[in-house]
C-alpha cells in the first residue's frame, strides 16, 4: 500500500481524512483506486480519462516529473499539489 | 508624397549624402536609410540612451536630432569606433570585463564612455557615474561598465606614455 | 543562550580540478555586440518589407461596440488592417504552457487582439501595415473605435469583493476543490498546509502579524517588444523576433493561427534582454495576420509607453503574514494570506510566490491561502524570480522583527531556522542538498557585515531568498570539424552569455581549448525542442546536454582510434582531450589529429544531447545593504551591497558575478522607485523610462559578491542556476536597513521620498 496526503481543499471529499492507504504502481493506479473509494474526489480529479489541470505530485517530497505515469513502491508517499509553473520545482504534470 | 531634404554630412569620417523627411530622426534614418543599425531604439525619447551618437564631438540622443540638422556636421556611430580590426580599447575592456549581458545597451554606452574619455581621460568612479547616467543598462547593475571604463583609461594612459 | 546545530548533511565533495570551468573568457559573440554588427529583432529589413503599428484602448475597461477601419485602409499606403475578426476562432481553450508561466489559450487569443471587451488601456484592438510606420500611424487615426465604458476595478482586495465589477462574467473561482458557483474576479485560490497552524502557534513566545503591499513593476528590459513575419503562400510562416523562447513563440503561433509546427519558423534573433517578459507573444501573430493579408513581409516593433502599458509587468501583491517563534529564538509557525493581481487575465505568479516565501525556513506549521485576483491593468508575465520578491520582501521583513524581539542578531536567527537537506517545505517538497546555512554563515563571516557603521540615518539591513530554479528541456548537437574544432548548434537563446557558458562545458568535458567551440543559436528548423531561456535553467539544463553530446562523441572518438590501432575499445584512454593506447604507449592522438581522421576512419562525428534533467539545484542567497536616508528629503542612498549565493558552480564566474550584480540593481529599483502609477481611471501615468525610474549608474554603487559554491549533486558540473534568486533578498535587505536607519518599519513599496518622508511623519 501506498500512502496519499490529501490536501486541506480537498479533505471534505474524503470525509476529512488527511492521510489514505492505497494500491497502486503508478500514481495513476493509486488516484483511480482512490477514485473509486471516493467518486466526489474522482470527480474532482478527473475530466474522464484526463487529469484536470492543475494538479501536481510529489513522491516522497519530490515533485514526480513522470507525473501519472511515475511508478510507485509500497511505502511511498505521494502528495497532490497545486502545480505551479514552470521555474518553480513542478514540471506540467498534466500532460 | 512628402517633401524629401537632400542633406550632405560626414559620418564616421565618410562623406554621405542621404534623402530624408524633415519629420525623421537621425536615429531612423541612420537605422532605416542607412542601414547603420548599431545605434538601437530602446524609448525614442531620450531616456535610455541606447542610441547615442557623437556630434561634432558631442554626445546626443540620436532620437532627439532631427535628420535634417546633421548637414554640414560630422556623426559618430558605434561602427565607427573600431577601426578596421582594431578595437577601441573600450570596446576590448567591455569584453574582458565581461560588461554586457544582453548587449542591447552596449553601442550607447560604449559612445558615451568614449565621449567622456575623450574629454576626460582621468575620470574618477563618481565622474563616470555622472557621464553614464543617461543611458540604462537593465542586465549588468552598471558594476562591470564602470569597471571597463576604468580599466580603459587606464590602458589609454599607458599606451599615451 | 542559544546552541546552534550544524546542519548534519553530507560533507561537499572537494571540487574537481577543472581547466575550463571557473575561468573568464571572452564570450563568443562578443565582438559583433561591442561594434554594433550583432543583429537584433528590431534590425531586421527584408525586401518589401512594411510596418506594422498597433491601435490601442484609450481606456481601461469598455465593450466593443464597433471599429470601423474603412477610412484606414483607403490611406495611401496602408496595405492591410486587422481585427480580432482575423484571428482564426480557437478550437479549444487549452492551457498552455509556456515555460516559465503560462496561461489559457483564449485568454491569449484576447490578450493579442481585444475582441468583445477592452481590460486595460493599451489593449491592442486593431493593427495596420503600411510603407512607412508614419503612415501607418496616421492610418490608426483613422480607424473609428465605439466603446461603451464600463467602471474599471484596479485594487486587487477591492476585486475581489462580491459587488465588485467583473472583468469577465464566466471567469470562475478555481481551487484544488473546483469552481466556485458564482463567477468573480478571484481567478484561483491555492493552499499550501503543513503541521498544524493553531497547535503552532499555540507553542509560539513571540507573535508578530503585519500587511505588506507592493506594487506592480515591469522587468524594464532596454529592447522594446519587436516581431517580423512573412506569411507565404503556401501557409508558411517565418518569424524574426526578440525572444527567450523561439520554440515557445512556435508553440503559441500555430495554436494561436491554427498553422501546424512544421509549417512555423521562428528564427531568434539577438535579443536585448527579456528577464521573463519575452515568453508570451505580442505583436508576431499579429504581425503573421498583417503578412498574410498584404503578401509582404511586415515588421513590427513597440514604443515605450507600449512596452509598459500593454507588456507583462509582475504583479502588484498584498500579503498578511503572521509568523510565531519560542522563546529561543526557533520558528514554530506561519500563516499567509496572499493576493497577486494578475492583471486582465489570470497569470499571476502565486504558487511560486506561496512556494519561495518561507522557503529559506525550517517551519513545522504553515498554512498558506493564496489569491489570484484579475484587475484591469496589462496582463502579468514572468519576471525573474516570478512572484518570489515580493513574498520574501513580507516574510524577510517579518523575520527581522522577529529576530528583535526574541534578542537575536538577524544572521544567527536566520541561521538558527535555516532550511537544509530533509526540510520539508510546506509546497510538500523535501529539499535536496542546498547551500543556505552556508550562505548566511558566509555572510556572517564577511568584511561588509562585520564593518563599523557610525553615522546617523544610516542602517544596515539583510535579508535570504531562494528560488528553486528549473531543468526543461535542451537539444542541441556537436559537430567535430577536420581542423579539430567543433560547432556546437543549441537551441537556447542566448541572454547573457549562455553561448559562452556552454561552449566551456563542452571545452572542458572534451578537454579541448574553450576556443575550439564556436557555438551559434539555430533557429526552430534547424534544432531540435528546447525549453524557454527561463527558470535559470540554461546553464544548467543546456550545460548537460552538452555533457551528454561529449560523452558522445568521447565514445566515437574511442571507436575510431580503436580501429586504426586495431585494439579494443577499452584499451583506449581519453583524457584531456588526448586518445591513447593503454597496451602500447606509442600510440596516441590528439582530439585535432583525431578530428583530422574523422572521415576516413568512418565518416562525421557528431554527438547530441537531448537530457530531461528530472531534479533542480534550489539556489540560495543572503544579502546585505547599508543606507543612508535623508530625513529632509526622504532619498535613500545605497551606500554598500553585498550579495552572497551558492551558485553551485561558477562556470563563468564574470557572467555569475553579473546574474547576480544585476539581479540586485532590479531588486533596489523595486525597493525604492519602481511603481506601475496609475491614475483612479486607469491610465498609467507613468509610461516612459524618465518616470518609471530603474535604477541609473547614480543610484547604485559598485556591487559585491562572494560566490558559494555548493555543487548541485544531480548535475554533471554542479550546477545549479544563478540568474533568478539575486533580485529575491534586495527588496527585503534595503527595508531593513532604512528599518534600521530610521527606527521606522516600511510596510508599502516603493520607498520613494515621497513614501519615506511619509513614514518619518514629515508629510500628510
Amino acid at each position: 500500500m501506498v500512502k496519499v496526503w490529501i490536501p486541506a481543499l480537498l479533505r471534505p471529499l474524503v470525509n476529512g481524512q488527511v492521510k489514505l492507504a492505497v494500491e497502486g504502481s503508478t500514481v495513476r493506479e493509486a488516484l483511480h483506486n482512490l477514485s473509486t473509494t471516493y467518486p466526489n474526489l474522482g470527480a474532482r480529479l478527473w475530466d474522464g480519462q484526463h487529469l484536470r489541470p492543475g494538479l501536481a505530485f510529489a513522491i516522497n517530497g519530490q515533485i514526480a516529473p513522470l507525473g501519472l505515469s511515475q511508478t510507485i513502491n509500497t511505502d511511498d508517499e505521494v502528495e497532490i499539489l497545486p502545480a505551479i509553473g514552470g521555474g518553480t520545482l513542478s514540471p506540467a504534470s498534466h500532460r | 508624397m512628402s517633401n524629401y531634404v537632400q542633406v550632405e554630412t560626414t559620418i564616421n569620417d565618410e562623406p554621405i549624402t542621404f534623402l530624408c523627411e524633415p519629420r525623421q530622426s537621425l536615429l531612423e534614418v541612420l537605422r532605416e536609410t542607412l542601414k547603420l543599425t548599431g545605434s538601437k531604439e530602446g524609448c525614442n525619447n531620450g531616456n535610455c540612451g541606447a542610441c547615442s551618437v557623437l556630434l561634432d564631438g558631442r554626445l546626443v540622443n540620436s532620437c532627439l536630432v532631427l535628420a535634417v540638422e546633421v548637414a554640414g556636421k560630422s556623426v559618430t556611430t558605434i561602427e565607427g569606433l573600431a577601426h578596421g580590426d582594431h578595437l577601441h580599447p573600450l570596446q576590448k575592456t567591455f569584453l574582458e570585463h565581461a560588461a554586457l549581458q544582453c548587449g542591447i545597451c552596449t553601442p550607447g554606452f560604449l559612445v558615451a564612455a568614449k565621449a567622456l574619455l575623450d574629454h576626460n581621460p582621468h575620470p574618477s568612479e563618481h565622474e563616470i557615474r555622472y557621464w553614464l547616467s543617461g543611458n540604462l543598462c537593465r542586465c549588468t547593475g552598471y558594476d562591470k561598465i564602470v569597471r571597463a571604463v576604468q580599466a580603459a583609461a587606464q590602458e589609454m594612459e599607458a599606451v599615451a606614455r | 543562550m542559544i546552541i546552534e546545530e550544524k546542519p548534519r548533511q553530507q560533507e561537499t565533495p572537494a571540487k574537481p580540478a577543472y581547466k575550463v570551468i571557473g575561468t573568464r573568457p571572452v564570450r563568443p559573440d562578443g565582438v559583433e555586440k561591442v561594434i554594433g554588427r550583432a543583429k537584433y529583432g528590431a534590425d531586421i529589413d527584408l525586401p518589401g518589407m512594411l510596418y506594422g503599428k498597433v491601435l490601442r484602448s484609450p481606456v481601461a475597461h469598455a465593450y466593443i461596440r464597433s471599429i470601423d477601419t474603412s477610412a484606414a485602409e483607403k490611406l495611401p499606403g496602408v496595405k492591410a488592417v486587422v481585427t480580432s475578426a482575423d484571428l482564426p476562432r480557437l478550437s479549444s481553450n487549452e492551457y498552455i504552457d509556456m515555460g516559465e508561466g503560462g496561461g489559457q489559450l483564449q485568454d491569449l487569443h484576447d490578450n493579442i487582439l481585444a475582441s468583445r471587451k477592452v481590460l486595460y488601456k493599451g489593449h491592442a484592438i486593431a493593427s495596420v501595415a503600411a510603407t512607412n510606420p508614419h503612415i501607418a500611424e496616421e492610418a490608426l487615426s483613422l480607424i473609428k473605435l465605439d466603446l461603451e465604458e464600463l467602471p474599471p476595478v484596479l485594487d486587487p482586495l477591492e476585486a475581489m469583493r462580491e459587488d465588485a465589477p467583473l472583468l469577465d462574467d464566466q471567469r470562475y473561482t478555481e481551487s484544488l476543490a473546483g469552481r466556485s458557483s458564482k463567477p468573480s474576479n478571484i481567478a484561483r485560490h491555492a493552499q499550501h498546509a503543513i503541521g498544524d497552524i493553531e497547535a503552532g502557534f499555540a507553542q509560539a513566545d513571540v507573535i508578530v502579524e503585519r500587511e505588506y503591499r507592493t506594487s506592480m513593476v515591469h522587468q524594464g528590459y532596454i529592447e522594446p517588444q519587436n516581431g517580423t513575419a512573412l506569411w507565404d503562400a503556401d501557409d508558411h510562416i517565418t518569424v524574426w523576433t526578440s525572444t527567450q523562447g523561439a520554440f515557445s513563440v512556435r508553440a503559441e503561433l500555430s495554436k494561436l493561427l491554427l498553422v501546424p509546427l512544421a509549417q512555423i519558423r521562428v528564427i531568434p534573433m539577438e535579443i536585448g534582454g527579456g528577464f521573463g517578459g519575452k515568453i508570451a507573444v505580442y505583436l508576431e501573430p499579429v504581425a503573421a495576420l498583417l503578412s498574410r493579408k498584404a503578401g509582404r513581409p511586415v515588421k513590427m516593433t513597440m514604443t515605450r509607453a507600449e512596452v509598459l502599458e500593454a507588456t507583462g509587468p509582475t504583479s502588484g501583491t498584498y500579503i498578511k503574514l503572521k509568523m510565531g517563534a519560542k522563546k529561543d529564538g526557533r520558528l514554530i509557525a506561519a500563516q499567509a494570506y496572499m493576493v497577486y493581481e494578475s492583471g486582465a487575465y489570470p497569470s499571476s505568479p502565486l504558487g511560486a510566490g506561496m512556494s519561495c516565501m518561507l522557503g529559506p525556513y525550517d517551519i513545522p506549521n504553515v498554512l498558506i491561502d493564496g489569491y489570484d485576483v484579475v484587475v484591469n491593468k496589462p496582463r502579468t508575465a514572468a519576471y525573474r524570480a516570478p512572484g518570489a520578491p515580493a513574498a520574501a520582501f513580507a516574510a524577510e521583513s517579518l523575520v527581522d522583527e522577529l529576530a528583535g524581539k526574541v534578542g537575536l542578531d538577524p544572521l544567527t536567527f536566520r541561521r538558527i531556522n535555516a532550511s537544509k537537506l530533509g526540510t520539508r517545505l510546506a509546497n510538500g517538497n523535501v529539499l535536496p542538498r542546498v547551500g543556505n546555512y552556508e550562505c548566511i554563515t558566509a555572510a556572517m563571516e564577511s568584511e561588509h557585515w562585520n564593518a563599523p557603521l557610525s553615522a546617523p540615518w544610516r542602517g544596515r539591513g539583510v535579508a535570504s531568498g531562494v528560488w528553486y530554479n528549473w531543468g526543461g528541456l535542451s537539444s542541441l548537437t556537436a559537430s567535430v570539424n577536420a581542423d579539430g574544432s567543433v560547432t556546437l548548434t543549441e537551441g537556447s537563446t542566448d541572454i547573457g552569455g549562455s553561448r559562452a557558458t556552454a561552449a566551456m562545458q563542452l571545452a572542458e568535458a572534451l578537454g579541448i581549448p574553450y576556443e575550439s567551440i564556436h557555438p551559434f543559436v539555430a533557429d526552430t528548423d534547424n534544432i531540435g525542442y528546447n525549453d524557454v531561456t527561463g527558470g535559470s535553467r540554461t546553464t544548467f539544463a543546456t550545460g548537460w546536454a552538452v555533457y551528454e553530446a561529449a560523452q558522445q562523441i568521447k565514445r566515437q572518438l574511442i571507436e575510431r582510434a580503436a580501429r586504426l590501432w586495431e585494439c579494443s575499445e577499452t584499451d583506449v584512454d581519453y583524457t584531456n582531450g588526448v586518445l591513447t593506447c593503454k597496451t602500447n604507449p606509442d600510440l596516441r592522438l590528439s582530439f585535432k589529429e583525431m578530428a583530422e581522421k574523422a572521415h576516413s576512419t568512418g565518416g562525421t562525428i557528431v554527438g547530441c544531447g537531448n537530457p530531461s534533467p528530472k531534479q533542480f539545484g534550489p539556489a540560495f542567497a543572503t544579502h546585505i545593504v547599508d543606507v543612508e536616508v535623508d530625513p529632509e528629503t526622504g532619498k535613500v542612498q545605497i551606500l554598500r551591497y553585498t550579495a552572497i549565493q551558492d551558485v553551485g558552480t561558477a562556470i563563468h564566474p564574470s557572467y555569475v558575478e553579473g546574474q547576480i550584480q544585476g539581479g540586485v540593481a532590479q531588486g533596489v529599483g523595486w525597493a525604492l522607485n519602481e511603481v506601475y502609477d496609475y491614475d483612479e481611471q486607469g491610465r498609467l501615468r507613468n509610461a516612459s523610462l524618465l518616470d518609471y525610474r530603474q535604477p541609473t549608474t547614480l543610484d547604485l554603487p559598485m556591487i559585491d559578491t562572494i560566490l558559494v559554491e555548493v555543487p548541485n549533486p544531480t548535475h554533471p558540473y554542479g550546477v545549479r542556476g544563478v540568474g533568478e534568486v539575486p533580485i529575491v533578498p534586495p527588496l527585503a535587505a534595503v527595508a531593513n536597513a532604512i528599518a534600521h536607519a530610521t527606527g521606522q518599519r516600511f510596510l508599502k513599496l516603493p520607498l520613494n521620498p515621497d513614501a519615506v518622508l511619509r513614514g518619518l511623519g514629515k508629510i500628510k
